[in-house]
């Protein structure tokens, strides 16, 4: 059975990257921000693994975190950044957050650590 | 041999002054008032030791006079030294040639005075110590003494009268103060003429060289800036306390001994006690003066630390918002790099895979231009020409760039309402193609932010001061929540799918280059309204 991993980013040219990069390996649901990411895994609850984009024009990529947190505790959550600050890398990882990948990110980067999250 | 009790002030004095100038010279020797300020005090300085010193010699000994003599050519040169400072001091480069000629006269006066009995011919032996006898030309020197001093006062009252600067004045009130101090020094003068008292000029001269002493340290006078350590203040006043309490002991001591004839220990012992009782809450109430008045500082020194805080506020600041503006534009650029990189590195195995390349051609396309228009963006962000004002029709601009904006605006059927006071405002002097990029950014966002059918509302007013002019521009959009409403004017910050972020980041940077001032207001679900207050340079 493919391992389920949900893709939140609101910018699209990044969604069809990850998809391109992952969608042989895994079974992908792509969302375009928090809201829609929640509701998906209201129901799909074999999503084990979520790639959450930081910075997002609607909501920031924390506040959803902790939302993702508080409602599928049991979820593992990797966050993507264009810029990474030991301030946002410690406050991402308080609330939860298990990685962090570096936009423009390598395809063995992002396999490796999701590899290693499902496991 | 035994000091003479009336030298130890002069000499005290002297040596004072002395120390108040050397602390002056070393802040700056290059500066023509510090060594000029120098001079006039190692002037008053000489006098005075010198005077110390006759006072402590033996009639017999022959150099007394001589010594006279010197002490009379450095009283000679003090109004000299102090109208060669006033006038560097104020920059009256006019009284150069003035300068020169006192000088001249200075040594001409000081060879007459060492060479001939004209101004100075012989000696008093006053009960407090030999003292010059005045010389048939000495009312002269006198008459000449007092118009040089005469117009140093008067160079600086008519500078004062004309003075703005409020720390100027206050340096020139102090000036004024302490050259009226010395004057009651001319006293001095007074025994040359064969009148018995002791002179009291050192005392004058001791408290003019306090009070310039007190003005550099609260009012950095002539631009000294001086730190005075509280332990230091504090050690030089317990010291002193100290000294008066010993004094007083002593003093009550010799009282009870020599009127009183009594020879008791424990008596003096108990008035030792009492007043060492008051010694310390005396000692604090000094502290606490010496804190409120000296160490508190003077509303310059209060004015320059405010100014240092602020200068760190603004460095903490403008580090705070390179640190948001890196971030932002770190996402703004590695976003799009993602995909062209991701496309770079697939491309070589799926080269004739048509889904790839036709979905992620336009991606890629797409993410060029916007890094494209980032750098646009960038450049006017970060753009630091000054405004080039004219003189421009507000309220045609502004109807211009509503026309611009037609299509866009008739599509979704917004209303367009003008408010224009067309009676008080029609010209001010603006860039016109910097407040049209202003006005555009912040309408194309209300637009935006609107549904079909929305109001949207332009209007123009003078202020109640007359100087600035306001325009209000009110949607009836999505509105902006409160959280976000402080940082609409950050670079890179944005809740639209598109665009930068940098929008009203250069809106509110050309706003203020224009010396004007921009705020917003709003309520998510009902709308936002940004002010806009420009200053008006002309008014129709």
């Amino acid at each position: 059975m493919a391992h389920k991993v949900l893709i939140v980013d609101d910018e699209e040219s990044i969604r069809e990257s990850l998809k391109l990069i992952l969608s042989d390996h895994y079974e992908l649901i792509l969302t375009d921000g928090g809201e829609q990411a929640l509701d998906v895994l209201d129901h799909a609850k074999d999503v084990k693994v979520v790639l959450l984009d930081i910075k997002m024009r609607k909501v920031h990529g924390l506040d959803v975190l902790k939302e993702i947190k508080a409602k599928r505790p049991d979820v593992k959550v990797i966050m993507v950044t264009g810029y990474k600050s030991v301030e946002t890398a410690a406050e991402a990882s308080r609330l939860g957050a298990v990685g962090y990948i570096v936009k423009p990110f390598k395809p063995e980067e992002i396999l490796k650590i999701i590899k290693r999250e499902v496991k | 041999m035994n000091l003479n009790p009336y030298s130890i002030g002069p000499i005290f004095s002297g040596l004072f002054i002395l120390a108040l100038g050397i602390y002056v010279l070393s802040k700056d020797k290059r500066k023509p008032a510090h060594l000029s300020f120098f001079f006039a005090l190692l002037c008053i300085s000489l006098w005075l030791s010198f005077y110390g010193v006759i006072y402590n010699l033996d009639k017999s000994i022959g150099i007394r006079e001589n010594y006279d003599r010197f002490s009379y050519c450095a009283i000679n040169f003090i109004p000299i030294a102090f109208f060669s400072h006033i006038t560097i001091w104020l920059n009256l480069k006019w009284t150069n040639t003035w300068n020169l000629l006192n000088h001249a006269y200075g040594v001409i006066i000081s060879i007459v005075i060492l060479k001939t009995n004209l101004i100075i011919s012989g000696t008093y032996n006053y009960y407090f110590g030999p003292y010059p006898k005045a010389g048939v030309l000495h009312p002269y020197f006198l008459l000449i003494f007092g118009t040089i001093l005469f117009f140093c006062v008067t160079f600086l009252f008519l500078e004062l009268k004309y003075e703005r600067n409020q720390h100027k004045s206050m340096q020139i009130k102090y000036f004024l103060f302490g050259y009226g101090l010395l004057g009651f020094a001319c006293l001095d003068f007074v025994p040359n003429y064969g009148l018995e008292f002791y002179p009291l000029g050192f005392i004058f001269s001791l408290l003019f060289a306090l009070l310039l002493s007190y003005a550099i340290i609260k009012h950095r006078l002539l631009e000294i800036k001086t730190i005075v350590s509280r332990g230091i203040v504090y050690s030089i006043l317990i010291a002193a306390v100290f000294l008066v309490y010993s004094v007083t002991v002593l003093i009550i001591e010799r009282f009870l001994q020599n009127y009183l004839g009594y020879t008791s220990l424990s008596l003096s012992v108990i008035f030792a006690f009492t007043i060492g009782l008051i010694f310390i809450p005396l000692r604090n109430k000094i502290q606490d003066y010496i804190d409120a008045t000296i160490l508190k500082g003077s509303p310059i020194r209060i004015s320059e630390e405010n100014s240092l805080l602020r200068q760190e506020i603004t460095q903490t600041e403008r580090l705070k918002s390179i640190t948001l503006f890196a971030s932002g534009m770190a996402h703004e650029i590695k976003n799009p790099l993602t995909s062209i990189k991701t496309m770079c590195t697939y491309l070589p195995q799926k080269l004739y895979d048509k889904d790839f390349i036709e979905k992620f051609i336009p991606l890629v396309n797409k993410d060029v231009d916007r890094i494209n228009e980032l750098v646009h963006d960038l450049l006017d962000y970060a753009k630091p020409s000054p405004p080039d004002k004219q003189d421009t029709d507000i309220h045609k601009l502004i109807e211009g760039i509503l026309s611009t904006l037609n299509s866009k605006i008739v599509p979704k059927k917004i209303q367009v309402h003008l408010s224009f006071d067309l009676e008080n405002i029609q010209i001010i002097q603006i860039d016109p193609k910097q407040i049209k990029q202003a006005f555009l950014n912040i309408l194309l966002n209300a637009i935006e932010s609107m549904p079909p059918e929305g109001f949207l509302k332009v209007s123009t007013n003078l202020s109640s001061d007359h100087n600035q002019l306001i325009i209000q521009i009110t949607d009836t959009g999505c509105g902006i929540a409160k959280k976000d409403l402080p940082h609409i004017f950050d670079p890179f910050f944005t809740k639209k799918e598109q665009g930068t972020g940098l929008g009203l980041s250069i809106t509110h940077g050309i706003i203020k280059e224009h010396g004007g001032k921009i705020f917003a207001e709003s309520e998510v679900g009902k709308g936002t309204t940004f002010r806009i207050e420009l200053p008006i340079k002309n008014v129709n």
